[in-house]
């Protein structure tokens, strides 16, 4: 018989073995053995979902409702502000306060400026660091309270809770309002509104209550949002 | 054996040749749990002795008697009135295929695996693919590696780098 390398299974052989394994952390697992089983789990494997309790604790749930503990001791005490690519944004309200990203796999920390000037101050306005900043950089003037920010095709954009969406320029700062008309039935209720990029689509996902859920494409040209 | 359609399931016994040369003769009512074989047969070209290149002889026997035992000469004329007998044969049928297939060691395991792909027979492939899953589930990477005697061929770096933002998977 020729010698074995399992290394070699072809990849539909392979995909075919994944897929029978009904836990996503054992897929996760065999897409730690070498380059090749990586590269195909990476292909299958379904999302996890991160919870976090009391601050100590992270989960990792898969499907299967198994569940992983990470113990994150710097964490303790601090306020987990918002996570995004996988960091946590802390805070810890000390003299003088600390701000980190916390990645909360790797143990990786930075340290942020100071957030003390504004904390209280700036109810509704945004503020941006780069790395090695000494301080935090504002952006005002929103023309009502902030409901959401994101990244979109290397850009910033920030919406307010009327649906108006404003580019955010880090250069100079300033914040311009991209879009001046008020598109929207949803304002008559009470509604949380997130932005959200898809498929290169700048959507605004809009939720009432704690259920219902509507969705908008933005439209550039015209400069709406359009009902999906 | 004139026109095409005659020469459709036409020859009784096929021949395969393994990679290292032996023939097996097989019936083609076994053979045609093969897609490969069947679209041959289909396509009339099932004349002499059939090579297949990636499977050697022990594999081959292995193959044929699988498909042996799930190949039923009767299965149209014989009636299975009883619910019953229907569910007891399966479950026989279940701990046949789980005993064929737990008695391969692991090499044998893996040249199944190929040569089921190869020759196209999806349970065959199917029942092996089950049983790697079946040694994979609840190891750690690591454990893994060293079961099937994979290198990791990730960079010093990527290896470094995945220990530590996986901990909990090496655990």
């Amino acid at each position: 018989m020729a010698h074995v390398h399992w290394s070699d299974l072809p990849i539909d052989i392979l995909n075919i073995i994944l897929k029978k394994l009904k836990d996503p952390c054992d897929v996760y697992r065999c897409g730690l053995v070498c380059v090749l089983w990586k590269y195909v789990v990476t292909t299958i494997l379904p999302p996890f979902l991160l919870l976090s309790n009391v601050g100590t604790l992270i989960r990792k749930r898969s499907q299967t409702n198994e569940t992983h503990e990470i113990f994150l001791p710097e964490v303790d005490t601090c306020l987990i502000s918002s996570s995004s690519f996988g960091w946590l944004l802390t805070i810890r309200f000390n003299q003088p306060d600390e701000v980190h990203l916390l990645n909360p796999f790797t143990r990786d920390r930075i340290q942020l400026p100071s957030v003390r000037e504004f904390i209280h101050s700036l109810k509704d306005g945004l503020a941006f660091c780069r790395p090695d900043d000494k301080y935090w950089k504002y952006f005002q003037d929103f023309g009502g309270s902030l409901e959401d920010a994101v990244l979109y095709k290397g850009e910033f954009y920030a919406v307010n809770y009327l649906g108006h969406i404003f580019h955010l320029d880090c250069n100079i700062p300033a914040a311009r309002k991209v879009l001046g008309q008020l598109p929207i039935e949803f304002l008559q209720c009470e509604h949380h509104i997130f932005l959200v990029e898809l498929d290169g689509n700048l959507l605004l996902v809009v939720r009432y209550a704690l259920s219902r859920f509507e969705v908008y494409e933005f439209n550039w040209v015209e400069k709406v949002w359009i009902k999906e | 054996m004139s026109t095409p359609s005659s020469s459709v399931f036409s020859y009784r016994v096929l021949k395969l040749k393994s990679s290292d040369g032996e023939i097996f003769e097989v019936k083609q009512t076994v053979a045609v749990q093969s897609g490969v074989l069947k679209q041959m047969m289909e396509d009339g070209c099932t004349e002499g002795e059939i090579p297949l290149n990636n499977v050697d002889s022990p594999t081959l026997a292995k193959i044929i008697e699988w498909c042996n035992k799930h190949h039923d000469d009767d299965v149209e004329g014989r009636v299975l009135s009883q619910e019953k007998e229907k569910e007891k044969e399966k479950a026989d049928m279940k701990r046949w295929e789980s005993e064929f297939i737990d008695a391969l060691n692991r090499d044998e395991l893996y040249f199944l695996l190929i040569g089921s792909n190869y020759m196209n027979i999806k349970e065959l492939l199917d029942c092996a693919a089950q049983k790697v899953a079946g040694m994979v589930k609840g190891k750690t990477p690591e454990a893994i590696r060293e079961m099937f005697n994979i290198q990791s061929d990730f960079t010093e770096e990527e290896e470094k780098a995945i220990r530590k933002e996986n901990q909990w998977a090496f655990n």
